[in-house]
């Protein structure tokens, strides 16, 4: 058993903290106030130095560094920026990653290629506003017209929505079948003619990533952007999220273990009663707590990201991953906030914004709820017991 | 065209704390970094690597097996390969700089047809900036401080910009870079996956490069060491340019500092 990280972990460790920190810290609030994406000289600095294909193969444009090296990447940009990495985190971990699972090769040299190196940025539309949690109930149709499918339909809250080149939309090809062979996943480039971001969302947190409506009025794909078989869409987007599941567990400990440096170092140098808040039982009490929930999580982290570099399976521990590490990065930071006090509450301090951005962690790319059912039913389906949602 | 930067491998400043009252040095964490001077000086390296595509960028260090991870950093922000002069014979050697300078001196002969020594002009943990000085007395090679950019290399003769002047050399030459001479490029992640699988870092001891460890008997010692003094603010001076000047004159005066 080795639970230390390989010499290439550690170099990459200290790129993406150095990334992190040398481009992404000094734009932290261009980044929060932009309606429209982070910066573009940001995003050509993270293409240059292949920030947006880190676990993809290099020979599809990547950096090669696997699971393990995009978790480590999640962790660090999500310290500095929960917005950024959101972007981040949409444009590899779903947009791309759905295209590298069930691409063929055409697609993947077409699509997949550019997305890696960061020429494009790609986006995920599963969710609409009938169907969130329920995927299945997804209304957005795909008719087939000749060789193409017409795809017509409503997605919203889509991360990168509007600075998209490629998104990959989930559509209904037979309402008959619904979920199970009726559901197909297409590759839609977003300069297509009836592709529509109808709305910015306007949100409580990671106010830096775009979140949008996007309208598909009548959309003309060419049937070799099918991703993955006809019919089997579903069970493509259901996969692409589980394996999505454990980088933001990743991001959830890069913000939790923020907070802890944030707590730690205001404990020792706040003064009250005749002494750094730290001589408290209260705070020491806070902060071991915070400490323990942040080790755990850290353990979970990458010894899930082991399971999938080493091909294992990882579903329910990817489950585990994203619901754990959500509630630990909340609580964390609640806490943290608690230990500064009023000034944590001041919107001088980057505490109500990190707690603000750590709610969305529990609800999207599948709710809490929904990771618990995975969980469960993972478990009970050992004993021969299904559970449905 | 071949470039070599030398590199030194240092205790990370942020891994410890420093103890006035108690006079000590407390080490948290005991991790080293590149010496960010050296990252100008790769920087400056590799900028000629970008102009031309015939520059070989080699890093240069020495120092115990450790030293290869900032050697295969180097790498991994854009140099081509290393060279890390080590021996287990170092270790307990009371070696000075002087001697490193030969040592490493004799590593950038054994290079062979080198150009350029790039070198940071200062290190943050000794801050002596002695090493650019003794590598050029070891080389026989002219030496260029505080080099900005280069703004020319031809065949037989370099052109730099310094701060305060322009030099002209002939070639090889050693060059010094300060720190804020340019914002050196990051980790490619890429480089950073492969740079361990390969036989990028050459590994030479004293025997290779035709050392003993009496060569290496130090010029100079360590007569003492103390912490240096807490600084203390300045004076400010108020009042109107004539008043200003007066007032700093006659404390120079009265410190004897100028007799004008």
């Amino acid at each position: 058993m080795d639970f230390g990280f390989t010499k290439e972990q550690q170099l990459l460790r200290k790129a993406f903290r150095e990334f992190a920190q040398k481009e992404v810290a000094p734009r932290v609030d261009a980044i929060e106030h932009s309606k429209t994406g982070p910066p573009a000289d940001l995003m050509h600095k993270a293409a240059e130095y292949g920030i947006l294909g880190v676990p993809f193969p290099q020979k599809y444009g990547g950096m090669g560094a696997g699971e393990m090296g995009y978790c480590i990447m999640m962790e660090e940009l999500n310290r500095v920026s929960p917005s950024f990495a959101t972007v981040v985190g949409a444009h590899i971990g779903i947009g791309a990653m759905s295209i590298y699972l069930e691409g063929t090769e055409e697609q993947k040299q077409k699509y997949l290629v550019p997305l890696a190196r960061g020429k494009q940025i790609g986006a995920f539309a599963l969710t609409e506003p009938g169907a969130g949690s329920d995927a299945a109930a997804t209304r957005t149709r795909a008719v087939r017209e000749g060789d193409s499918y017409i795809l017509d339909g409503t997605k919203h809250y889509i991360t990168n929505g509007s600075i998209c080149d490629v998104a990959v939309v989930l559509a209904l090809t037979d309402p008959s079948l619904g979920p199970r062979g009726g559901m197909t996943g297409f590759i839609v480039e977003s300069r297509w003619e009836g592709f529509k971001v109808s709305k910015l969302e306007d949100k409580m947190g990671i106010r830096g990533s775009p979140t949008c409506e996007i309208v598909l009025d009548g959309v003309r794909v060419p049937g070799e952007n099918v991703l993955g078989q006809v019919g089997l869409g579903f069970v493509t987007f259901m996969k692409t999220l589980d394996v999505g599941r454990t980088s933001l567990g990743a991001a959830s400990l890069g913000g939790a273990q923020r907070m802890l440096d944030l707590a730690v170092e205001w404990a020792v140098t706040r003064e009250a009663f005749g002494g750094p808040i730290a001589h408290k039982q209260s705070i020491q009490w806070m902060i071991a707590d915070m400490a323990a929930e942040v080790e755990a999580l850290r353990s979970l982290i990458y010894r899930t990201a082991w399971l999938v570099d080493t091909g294992q399976p990882f579903g329910r521990e990817a489950a585990i991953c994203k619901l754990f590490g959500s509630e630990v990065c909340s609580r964390v930071t609640d806490k943290a906030l608690q230990i500064y006090g009023a000034l944590g509450y001041s919107r001088h301090m980057p505490l109500e914004r990190a707690l603000r951005d750590a709610r969305i962690s529990e609800i999207f790319e599948g709710t809490n709820e929904i990771q618990r059912i995975v969980i469960a039913s993972d478990i009970f389906q050992k004993h021969g017991v299904r559970i449905r949602p | 065209m071949k470039v070599v930067v030398a590199i030194k491998h240092i205790l990370d400043p942020s891994g410890f704390t420093v103890n006035r009252k108690s006079e000590r040095v407390f080490v948290n964490r005991e991790e080293y970094i590149i010496n960010p001077a050296d990252l100008n000086a790769l920087e400056l390296a590799l900028r000629l690597k970008d102009e031309s595509s015939d520059v070989e960028v080699i890093a240069l260090s020495m120092g115990p097996p450790r030293v290869d991870d900032a050697l295969r950093e180097a790498i991994a922000r854009g140099a081509d390969r290393a060279v890390l002069v080590t021996d287990p014979a170092l270790a307990g050697l009371k070696a000075d700089t002087a001697g490193a300078a030969r040592l490493l001196a004799a590593a950038v002969e054994k290079i062979g047809d080198v150009d350029l020594l790039v070198c940071g002009a200062a290190a943050l943990d000794s801050g002596a900036g002695e090493m650019p000085g003794r590598l050029s007395e070891a080389l026989g090679w002219p030496l260029l401080p505080d080099v900005l950019v280069v703004d020319r290399v031809d065949v037989g003769a370099v052109r730099v910009s310094g701060r305060a002047a322009r030099w002209e050399a002939g070639l090889p030459a050693v060059l010094t870079v300060p720190r804020d001479a340019n914002r050196p490029r990051h980790i490619y992640g890429a480089r950073a996956v492969n740079v361990y699988r390969e036989e990028l870092v050459g590994a030479w001891g004293l025997a290779e490069l035709g050392f003993t460890p009496d060569d290496l008997e130090p010029l100079t010692w360590v007569a003492g060491r103390r912490f240096p003094p807490q600084r203390t603010l300045g004076t400010r001076l108020d009042g109107s340019m004539e008043q200003a000047v007066a007032a700093l004159v006659a404390q120079l005066r009265a410190r004897e500092l100028t007799n004008r």
